[in-house]
């Protein structure tokens, strides 16, 4: 229990301080946002001073000291309001990632249940059967894969998958013309354009989970009590699902909540080259419009988010292994 | 492909042209029901969604409000031709005062009659939020007041060029606009206007837009409904949509649009890229060398703009005249004596010529001596803009053959923008205002009062050209109605562009514009340029009143 | 000279190690001896542009005419330096942190693991983006320090985790109370207990630091006027080069980070072993 408090503690100092640089990030940067915006925001000819400023009020642009700007933004972060975006104007911050959010929620987050549930299973797989033939093809084929840029994996795939055999939409989270909604077509729409990025992303992403479970694995074969009850004559397979794999997942559940955390930020590279609409993709468009209210408003989900899944991956750890809570102090 | 997005931000003249991509779906074309499926345009950039805005003054509005909210006058951006729209006439009845007729019988897709009330009103609520002011007409407008079918537009002082903003003012409708609260922040999802074009259905991914039955010149509007699916980030997804014939038009920048897109369909598809503003390249004038006019003339011989137009910009975008008109639509305003006379061609020698009558020197390893040592500054193009940043080694490679040594740099957008607004820069590429009339172009490039001194924030005159005669010259201009007055200023403006040389014009942004006439004809080219295919306010009201379905 | 070999041994005895350490030679002596391979200088662009797989090119030629093949050999000397250089310093930095907060309880291990835990939760990619898009200079010496920041914490817990353990060994207790020095305990009796754990994260950062210049580079955010890999998969997709049928131009240099990341991973699996011995029986 103190060790939770503890972490507790830890969660909360990490939150402000990811908080705070999340404030600052901005406001450390060269050049003038401000500025760059009153471009976007200018005609051809030359706006008057009243123009100009009523534009920065409008954006939320303050003159006020650095001190005062940052208790007014806690005094927002309480709210849930991270202020207008430049690039969708007038439309919130909040709009827009609600608009985004489930998108990714759902590409992302099956697609990382998906290649955790797939890729620990084939850890297993070739755990137990190491050294064999099975064992060399699927870690050499799976590290490879891992170690493919995701982007390019991806625009091969579109290309080839999207273009050249039209098996696949190449772009889009649903065919354009429909309305979303919770109906069959829809929900059909959806999962079919979800599926060549979900597979990318599969394809890279599987090989971490497999090696990360194939090394617990083989170790945990290792162990005294599995040696015992190999002796003492149980079935090989018992051995290796019961007694190692429930022990060699741990570490790899732990991690596992951990990117269920990372969830929210999406797949940057890959929501981009896909045209998907989701977390990455806003980001990214974000980014290169220089919209920093936007940022903000994303990065600071994907923090609180990685916090809560972190202290959730900690608590899970302590709930399956009594060891760490008598081990005591260190995070 | 964050250039794209980029360039339309800071250019919004040229934005149109510069955006890129979209998706359609190939059901879209299946489930028409009649022969002519829908024009698709991929227009309308929103990555990765839209936002359903059709405010008219938002900056972010959907481009479809174009097709909606209509102008007193469609003035030509290429050439300037006028044509009546919802004003039939206008009058200048002395340098500070304007007046425009109201056409009648026009209607408000509610039905409610339109009137030079929702005109006055208009302006009047563009005086009373000034963030809808993005023009700066009120920085010389005085009153607006309408009384019968005419609205008087009365100056603070004479500002004639200034007529091109009144009359480009999307007007909205006095019942409607004086009830809502705020209309800088207003979203008019149920957008009311009187031109062509009703929405039909609005969705994050694809909006639809439907014939106005009620348009006041709805016999010539042909199209009936038009698709338009939001504009993908990813350039890549808009050239194979391209390619795969899914657009009816699209105005997307591809690096080879022959192989991409033209050599697919050699019988229906076209593509025409109308020029737009001459891109500039600036140097800081209040630092040596540049300070010296000799030296910028030598630059403008050393730097070969031709290849740096066939092969930095694909060939797309054609050498720009040393004056900075933009040619051919200006070419009634060219000296044709004045530019032999200064025919600033690729020439090295010239340059190296120049250069040693200035007292420069190459030392022992090659390298040009000035009176700092040798000669080295620095240029810098924003992040992402790959075809300025060829440009620059193309540069890079013609200064060295003289014994300079140019540094490069791609610093951020904003870092760069910054840099040019307060002077911090040596040499940069920047965009030319895009505009029929040479007047804008030169104003906001060599206008004293668009300057400031280095550290503080420059307006447009980045390059910090200051000149007591042209001041006074563009100052003349804007207080003149005579056409060949007008037209004498800018001769002698072009003198001052060819003798001084305050910036170097180096290629015209093209307007990108690809479309197929397999279900839809009557598209302007460069033989028939009647407005310029930018897909935004105002050419769209011009371009759909004369596209009209095959047969 | 032996003691070299006694160090790539157990590498060379494992069989996938082996396949990973054959490559990596193959891939450092390319780009070393890349004047005498490639077959045209890189910054040549007298080609004709877009020629797909010849004779003269064997992998064509870009958009600015330049030729694919030694662009992709003169390259991997520029993904090669930022990938290890990025390695090394996102090691060097866990490590030390790691170390000196493993070992040193109360307010400076409290401080250094907030540190880590701070870093541990900052999403990495989005982070790299931001600050690459903004920084006022562009280039490799900004993509490796990128790179450090947003990846020494793996090590640094990891590394950290393994000295508590081991500060609490004999020979470790036996030290401290001879009356070694804090930092001869850390680096003559820690550390080298810990050389395949720094070895192993210092190969996983060489991945990540691979892969993290091919994305940064590839939205534009390196310096595109140099030659490496990732920046070539920016001006081909910047080019369409799939599109103009060009497709080995994109194909090549994602296919050769590709392989060097499972270069740099097989080896790891000679360092497992060393870490954990009983992934070596039957292995």
């Amino acid at each position: 229990m103190r060790y939770l408090l503890w972490r507790a503690g830890t969660l909360i100092l990490t939150l402000w301080s990811a908080i705070t640089l999340n404030f600052l990030l901005p406001r450390l940067m060269p050049g003038n946002p401000a500025q760059v915006m009153l471009a976007k925001f200018k005609g051809k000819g030359n706006m008057g001073p009243q123009a100009i400023h009523a534009i920065q009020v409008m954006l939320g642009i303050s003159h006020v000291n650095l001190f005062q700007q940052y208790l007014q933004y806690w005094v927002e972060i309480f709210h849930w309001n991270f202020g207008v975006s430049y690039t969708y104007f007038p439309y919130s911050v909040t709009s827009q990632i609600n608009q985004a959010l489930p998108w990714t929620l759902i590409l992302i987050g099956v697609t990382t249940v998906l290649s955790f549930l797939i890729g620990t299973g084939l850890g297993i797989l070739s755990a137990w059967r190491r050294g064999s033939r099975l064992d060399i093809v699927i870690t050499s084929i799976f590290t490879f894969a891992s170690s493919f840029p995701y982007f390019w994996f991806a625009m091969i795939a579109v290309f080839v998958l999207a273009f050249t055999t039209n098996v696949f939409p190449d772009s889009g989270g649903y065919a354009s013309q429909m309305v979303p909604s919770f109906s069959f077509p829809f929900i059909a729409s959806a999962v079919y354009h979800s599926i060549l990025p979900a597979l990318t992303i599969l394809v890279s992403s599987l090989g971490g989970w497999q090696l990360q479970m194939r090394n617990n694995m083989i170790s945990a074969l290792n162990e005294d009590y599995v040696l015992l009850a190999r002796a003492k004559g149980l079935p090989e397979r018992m051995l290796a699902i019961s007694y190692a794999a429930r022990n060699a997942i741990l570490p790899s559940m732990t991690s596992f909540a951990m990117s269920l955390g990372f969830v929210v930020s999406g797949a940057i590279l890959v929501e981009l080259v896909f045209s998907y609409p989701g977390m990455g993709n806003l980001l990214y468009s974000a980014v290169s419009n220089e919209d920093f209210p936007l940022m903000q408003g994303i990065f600071l989900m994907i923090v609180v988010c990685v916090v809560v899944a972190n202290f959730l991956a900690d608590v899970l750890s302590v709930v399956l292994d009594p060891r760490i809570r008598r081990g005591g102090s260190g995070a | 492909m964050m250039k794209k997005m980029v360039r339309a931000l800071l250019a919004l003249p040229v934005a149109a042209a510069l955006m890129v991509p979209g998706y359609v779906n190939q059901a879209d074309m299946a489930h028409a029901a009649s022969t002519t499926p829908p024009m698709v345009l991929s227009v309308d950039p929103g990555s990765p969604l839209y936002t359903n805005n059709w405010n008219p003054f938002s900056p972010n509005a959907r481009w479809g409000q174009a097709w909606m909210y209509e102008t007193l006058y469609y003035v030509d951006q290429q050439t300037g031709h006028q044509t009546p729209w919802l004003a039939t006439a206008y009058k200048w009845e002395s340098s500070t005062k304007l007046t425009f007729t109201i056409r009648k019988g026009v209607k408000w897709s509610n039905g409610s009659p339109f009137s030079a009330n929702d005109v006055a009103f208009t302006f009047n609520m563009i005086h009373k939020y000034p963030a809808l002011d993005t023009n700066g007409i009120w920085t010389v407008l005085h009153s607006v007041t309408a009384s019968g079918d005419v609205v008087t537009f009365e100056f603070k002082r004479p500002d004639v060029p200034a007529f091109t903003y009144i009359a480009n003012t999307p007007i909205v409708s006095e019942k409607i606009w004086s009830k809502v609260k705020n209309p800088v922040t207003f979203t008019n999802t149920h957008p009311v206007g009187t031109g062509a074009y009703l929405l039909q259905s609005y969705t994050p991914q694809q909006y639809v837009l439907v014939k106005n039955p009620k348009y006041w010149q709805a016999s010539k509007v042909k199209v009936q409904t038009i698709d338009f699916p939001v504009v993908s980030e990813n350039a890549n997804t808009v050239w194979m949509n391209l390619s795969k014939g899914e657009y009816t038009a699209a105005n997307a920048f591809a690096p080879n649009i022959q192989k991409i897109y033209l050599s697919k369909d050699t019988t229906y598809r076209n593509i025409w890229f109308a020029p737009g503003g001459a891109s500039n390249l600036l140097m800081n004038l209040d630092k040596y060398p540049f300070n010296n006019v000799k030296f910028r003339q030598a630059m403008a011989y050393a730097i070969n703009r031709p290849e740096v137009s066939s092969k930095g910009e694909y060939g797309y975008e054609p050498v720009a005249s040393m004056t900075g008109l933009m040619l051919p639509a200006n070419s009634s305003y060219l000296d044709r004596s004045l530019v032999k006379r200064y025919n600033y061609q690729y020439d090295p020698q010239k340059a190296a010529q120049l250069l040693a009558s200035m007292g420069l020197k190459k030392n022992a390893a090659g390298q040009l001596v000035g009176k700092n040592g040798p000669i080295t500054f620095t240029m810098i193009v924003p992040t992402g803009f790959s075809d300025w940043i060829e440009d620059m080694s193309i540069i890079q490679g013609n200064l060295k053959a003289l014994g300079i040594t140019l540094n490069t740099n791609t610093p951020s957008i904003s870092t760069w923008v910054n840099d040019m607004q307060t002077g911090s820069f040596d040499m940069t590429l920047n965009f030319g205002l895009n505009d029929y009339n040479p007047y804008f172009y030169y104003q906001s490039d060599l206008a004293t009062s668009n300057s400031a001194p280095i550290g503080k924030m420059a307006t447009s005159n980045y390059e910090r050209y200051s000149n007591k005669q042209v001041d006074a010259l563009l100052m003349q201009y804007a207080s003149s109605t005579s056409t060949t007055q007008q037209k004498n200023i800018i001769n002698q403006l072009q003198k001052v562009m060819l003798q001084q040389v305050p910036v170097i014009p180096m290629f015209y942004a093209a307007n990108w514009n690809e479309y197929d006439t397999r279900y839809y004809v009557g598209w302007p080219d460069a033989s028939n340029p009647y407005a310029t295919p930018t897909y935004n306010a105002p050419d769209v009201e011009m371009e759909f009143t004369h596209l009209a379905p095959r047969n | 000279m032996t003691s070299t070999f006694a160090i790539l041994k157990p590498f060379w005895r494992n069989k996938l190690s082996r396949v990973g350490l054959i490559i990596l030679a193959i891939m450092v002596l390319t780009a070393i001896f890349a004047p005498m391979i490639a077959p045209y200088s890189p910054n040549n662009t007298t080609f004709p542009s877009m020629l797909g797989p010849s004779y003269a090119h064997w992998l064509g030629t870009t958009q600015a005419g330049q030729d694919v093949l030694s662009e992709l050999i003169y390259g991997s000397r520029q993904s090669l330096v930022v990938g290890f250089a990025a390695g090394i310093a996102a090691t060097l930095v866990g490590l030390v942190i790691g170390l000196i907060s493993g070992y040193l309880t109360g307010l400076v291990d409290d401080i250094l693991s907030y540190f880590i835990n701070v870093f541990l939760v900052i999403p990495g990619l989005p982070l790299m983006i931001i600050v690459a898009a903004y920084a006022p200079v562009h280039g490799s010496l900004l993509i490796i320090f990128v790179i450090t920041v947003t990846g020494w914490a793996w090590g640094a817990r990891v590394l950290r985790a393994q000295v508590t353990t081991l500060r609490s060994r004999d020979y470790v207790a036996a030290a401290r109370f001879a009356g070694e020095g804090i930092f001869r305990i850390i680096f003559r009796e820690i550390m080298p207990n810990m050389i395949s754990l720094v070895a192993a994260s210092f190969l996983g950062a060489a991945v990540s630091a691979i892969l993290g210049a091919a994305g940064l580079e590839f939205l534009g955010l390196g310096d595109p006027s140099i030659n490496s890999w990732g920046t070539m998969l920016y001006w081909a997709e910047n080019s369409g080069a799939l599109l103009e049928g060009q497709w080995a131009w994109l194909f090549a240099p994602g296919f050769l980070i590709a392989v060097l990341g499972t270069a740099l991973v097989l080896i790891n699996f000679a360092v497992d072993e060393m870490a954990n011995p009983r992934l070596r029986r039957r292995g």
